[in-house]
């Protein structure tokens, strides 16, 4: 268990800044995941703190100290590759061994056929072997031991990857995209086991995914990782709940949040559109603001009944059936992209393409973002600001 | 970060490697690029100074014209040159008309019998060229081609690798490119030409690269086969060179084999990637 | 055409249009193989069934009669002490060159890879011997070891070593002729290393690196070693089969001498069946050169059939 700290870390590849200036600190025991799309710096963040690449600048620390000139197997850290990187000509045994043979064995004790003839292997083989079988069984794969990876299925080699990370109790796990090569349902399944073998080792993670739901589902605090920058790191709720600018929201949700332009009048209302939205959580100056809305913010309202604060009235374009809800596609005069409301199926069936319908949003559920892209905060200040841009 | 060389090494030691690496590159680099400077150095030089007891990689008297010459008159040096060229061409044509149609045959088609030519495709790749050369040798005395152009070619004229090759890389397009091409009405023998030849480009060209190569370099069996003068291929032109001249006469001699060695050595330095690959490929064998 | 056609076969029961879609599948399979297989057997496969057969006969070339003695050519092969000779030396010479040339080719190819700078180079210039004539180069290198004014032996003098006339010694002579060989199968070896090299994956070093493996020793031996398996398995074949077809060095810097010293299966091959015309007795020679061939194939397959399920 260690903390991770990083400072003003910025890497270039070529033309390309990968990373520009990127400080985060992870504590202790936390389960730490990086997020964003692919290309946004978040794989190579995490290889910079596995001593896997070196960065232009910038400084990393585990447990305090600094480690920018250690190689990788001086920090004390496992890590879990995405295409799992079992060595194909070992056994499962011999590659969850490797890692402590290394660190045992001396470089003579290690030589091919003599090294094995020198005193004192056996009993450190013996310890080996025990401890293997020990992490194997606690991941049900004690019957594959002397398999070779070739012979496992997806999730195997998924265990297998995860167990040659387990056995040598490093401070820190690098996950790198661990679910992406599993399938759907085995994904879910993994998701969980990741989380529960967190909280058993109660050691540092940081997980690196594009996947919003894994990033969600798992973590202690979530970072949002955007073209080499770091948005926001925050709880998940918190993400989802209070993005701190308009990337963020875009990246968080699904479907994503609509956005509509809006103009803060004399009385500190919100134009939006050819409606007038009061929005008193914020203290706004006049000028341009764009608002957000989750899809499931808002409520469908019926004709002739009571008037909602905020609403925003359209045609049915297109309705999406998902079972456990309905997505309604409606398109609003003055702006390009329809918008869209998740609501209940029992309402979704009331309607029809190309019906008129209007749908209200609480004021309070209405994330206001100024003219840079930034959250303006509520008036009650009680959300956290810290998160704002690393 | 590569196969020997890890990152985070101190920058002293990587300077120490990296100077070793390009000590061992270089002297290995002189040894393999030696002979080809030596035989330049050598088709310059005069006799006197070929034989004199100091030796200089430049040569101290310009004798090329007179060796080169020499070279080109003493024997047909340039008929070899168009021989080869020639019968190098024939070769790869009829290797390619043969092989196309069998390859997409065996690669794209269902049909009875198929693995069973599959499998003398692969009987055939366990043969080395040399065995079949006596009964081959009294086939063409028999049917009077000894000492032809058609000698030379006609054992060469089937490439099972080709088909092979050419096999493995079919495997890889799509089949619903075919069926799109049969539903828009094109038989199968235009499929061979319009669909998978244009797709197969890159494959046949490496093909077509190590089929010259193999060809011009052949001298097991035009030795055999030919006697006249010429009909001779590039190497055996060399060797009638050698001959005549007794092998002592170095200068023209290696004005001769730099000449017949230079139009490999050219192709090979325009095409570099594609011999690489070409040779390379040899090892989906 | 084509639509009628394409109804005729759609609409009626659906076997009907299997079988007739098959029959033309058929007929197209064997139109277009047809002209390769009749070649295949005509240039390939047939003579070397019939080199198979003349070996139990004994025939000579442009004799009228032929008539089977069954294993007699093999039991003259067996008293031949030439044939032995030349067995040997090919042995000799495989094993000289093939152990030599892996060995070089696995270390330019390690060492092309550990760096950035001069790759293409490097790679072309160990490359070139493999696409050159070696029959002219086989004449630059008789030059090269020529007893007084070759570069090798003038070299070896400047530093002391005592000096010989390769080509005439019978002791040097095989190894002069291997030293060529390396020379050209090298490059070839290097290149088959370098692709194999590329398939290792990345992150199998990084891997590596994590796990504490990361000096070059134990990179090359837990990681690069391993991965090349198949592939040095392959070079290790290719290079034994093409030396054991050794002959153009043979034929024109030594026919073989001196004294019988680098007589090879195919250079005595070629002197029973086109000089002497015992073409039954060089088929013999033929069978069993043959024979080593499919021995060095079928190992390997053996070898890399143990490795299949690395995957």
């Amino acid at each position: 268990m260690a903390s991770v700290e990083i400072s003003k870390v910025a890497k270039t590849f070529g033309e390309t800044a990968v990373l520009r200036s990127v400080s985060l600190s992870i504590e202790k025991g936390e389960f730490l995941t990086l997020v964003g799309p692919s290309g946004c710096g978040k794989t190579t963040l995490l290889r910079i703190i596995a001593g896997l690449e070196t960065q232009d600048s910038g400084a990393v620390k585990i447990a305090g100290i600094p480690v920018d000139h250690l190689p990788p197997k001086r920090r004390d850290v496992a890590m879990v590759f995405q295409n799992y990187a079992l060595y194909p000509y070992m056994t499962v045994a011999e590659n969850m061994a490797l890692p402590l043979v290394m660190r045992r064995f001396s470089a003579l004790q290690r030589l091919p056929l003599l090294g094995r003839l020198l005193p004192g292997t056996t009993p450190i083989r013996a310890g080996i072997d025990a401890e293997v079988g020990q992490v194997a069984r606690s991941l049900a794969i004690d019957h594959l031991l002397s398999r070779r990876p070739a012979q496992l299925s997806g999730g195997q080699r998924q265990r297998v990857a995860l167990g040659r990370a387990m056995v040598r109790n490093p401070q820190i796990f690098l996950m790198d995209e661990p679910l992406s090569n599993l399938d759907a349902k085995l994904r879910v399944q993994t998701r969980t086991e990741i989380a529960e073998l967190h909280r058993r080792l109660g050691a540092t993670f940081v997980y690196v995914t594009h996947d919003q739901v894994e990033a969600m589902t798992m973590s202690s605090r979530v970072a949002v990782m955007l073209e080499g920058d770091l948005h926001q790191v925050a709880p998940p709720q918190e993400i989802y709940d209070a993005p701190a600018d308009l990337a963020v929201a875009g990246f968080i949700g699904t479907p994503k949040i609509n956005l509509l332009p809006a103009q803060v009048r004399g009385d500190g209302a919100f134009a939006v559109l050819d409606r007038v939205w009061p929005l008193p959580q914020v203290e706004a100056l006049a000028g341009g603001y764009t608002l957000g809305v989750r899809p499931e913010a808002w409520t469908p309202l019926r004709a002739g009944g009571r008037v909602a604060l905020c609403a925003m009235g359209g045609i049915v374009r297109h309705i999406e059936l998902l079972g456990s809800e309905t997505l309604v596609h409606f398109a609003v005069e003055g702006l390009q992209q329809p918008l869209v409301a998740r609501v209940d199926p029992m309402v979704g069936a009331t309607l029809r393409l190309a019906d008129a319908v209007t749908f209200g949003v609480s004021p309070e559920r209405v994330h206001v973002f100024d003219a840079q892209g930034r959250r303006v905060p509520r008036r009650d200040a009680l959300e956290f600001r810290e998160a704002a841009v690393g | 970060m590569s196969v020997l060389a890890s990152a985070g090494r101190s920058p002293a030691r990587r300077l120490a490697f990296s100077a070793f690496r390009h000590a061992v590159l270089l002297a290995a680099s002189v040894l393999t690029l030696g002979p080809f400077v030596l035989m330049v150095s050598i088709s310059l030089k005069s006799p006197g100074e070929i034989f004199a007891p100091e030796f200089s990689l430049w040569p101290q008297t310009w004798y090329a014209w007179e060796n080169y010459s020499l070279a080109f008159t003493k024997q047909p040096l340039l008929r070899f040159i168009l021989n080869g060229f020639f019968i190098t061409l024939c070769i790869f044509t009829a290797q390619a008309l043969f092989a196309l149609p069998c390859a997409y045959a065996l690669a794209k088609l269902r049909w009875r019998g198929r693995n069973t030519v599959f499998v003398f495709v692969l009987l055939g790749l366990l043969v080395p060229p040399q065995v079949p050369a006596i009964p081959l040798y009294i086939l063409l005395w028999q049917v009077g081609l000894l000492d032809t152009y058609a000698a030379i070619i006609l054992p060469s004229t089937i490439s099972v690798f080709g088909i092979f090759l050419m096999r493995q890389f079919f495997m890889t397009v799509p089949d619903s490119l075919i069926h799109a091409a049969r539903l828009d009405g094109v038989g199968e023998f235009g499929i061979v030409w319009r669909i998978m030849l244009p797709t197969a480009m890159p494959a046949l060209v490496a093909f077509g690269v190590l089929s010259f190569i193999w060809n011009w370099n052949e001298f097991f069996w035009p030795l055999l086969v030919v006697q006249s003068e010429h009909l001779a291929t590039p190497p055996l032109g060399v060797v009638f060179f050698a001959n005549a001249e007794a092998g002592t006469n170095y200068g023209p001699l290696m004005a001769a084999a730099t000449a017949v060695t230079a139009p490999l050595v050219i192709a090979f330095l325009l095409a570099q990637r594609w011999f690489i690959e070409g040779v390379t490929m040899t090892a989906v064998k | 055409m084509a639509d009628i056609a394409f109804d005729d076969t759609r609409l009626p029961a659906r076997s009907r249009s299997y079988r007739a879609g098959a029959a033309a599948e058929l007929l197209a399979g064997w139109v277009l193989s047809g002209p390769a297989v009749a070649l295949m057997w005509l240039m390939l496969l047939g003579p070397a069934a019939a080199v198979i057969v003349l070996s139990f006969t004994d025939w000579t070339f442009g004799a009228r009669s032929i008539e089977w003695i069954g294993v007699d050519n093999y039991v003259e092969l067996a008293g031949d002490r030439v044939f032995w000779t030349s067995l040997a030396n090919t042995l000799i010479y495989v094993a000289f060159v093939v152990p030599v040339s892996v060995f070089l080719g696995l270390g330019m190819a390690l060492l092309i890879e550990s760096g950035n700078s001069l790759r293409g180079f490097y790679r072309a210039a160990i490359f070139l011997p493999v696409t050159s004539t070696l029959l002219a180069m086989a004449l630059v290198f008789q030059f090269a070891f020529h007893p007084t004014v070759g570069v090798i032996n003038r070299t070896l003098m400047a530093v002391g070593i005592p000096t010989t006339d390769w080509l005439k010694n019978p002791d040097a002579a095989l190894f002069a002729l291997g030293m060529i060989g390396i020379w050209q199968a090298v490059g070839l070896n290097m290149v088959l290393f370098l692709a194999g090299l590329k398939a290792v994956p990345r992150d199998l070093y990084e891997a590596a690196a994590i796990d504490g493996a990361d000096g070059a020793w134990e990179r090359f031996r837990r990681v690069t070693w391993p991965m090349l398996g198949p592939a040095l398995v392959f070079v290790v074949t290719i290079t034994a089969i093409r030396s054991f077809q050794v002959f153009d060095t043979v034929a024109v810097l030594t026919e073989g001498g001196p004294n019988k010293a680098t007589t090879v299966l195919l250079y005595q091959m070629y002197q029973e069946g086109f000089s002497f015309l015992r073409s039954a007795y060089a088929a013999a020679l033929t069978c069993v050169f043959l024979g080593f061939v499919l021995l060095l194939t079928w190992i390997q397959v053996q070898l890399l059939d143990k490795r299949t399920h690395y995957g």
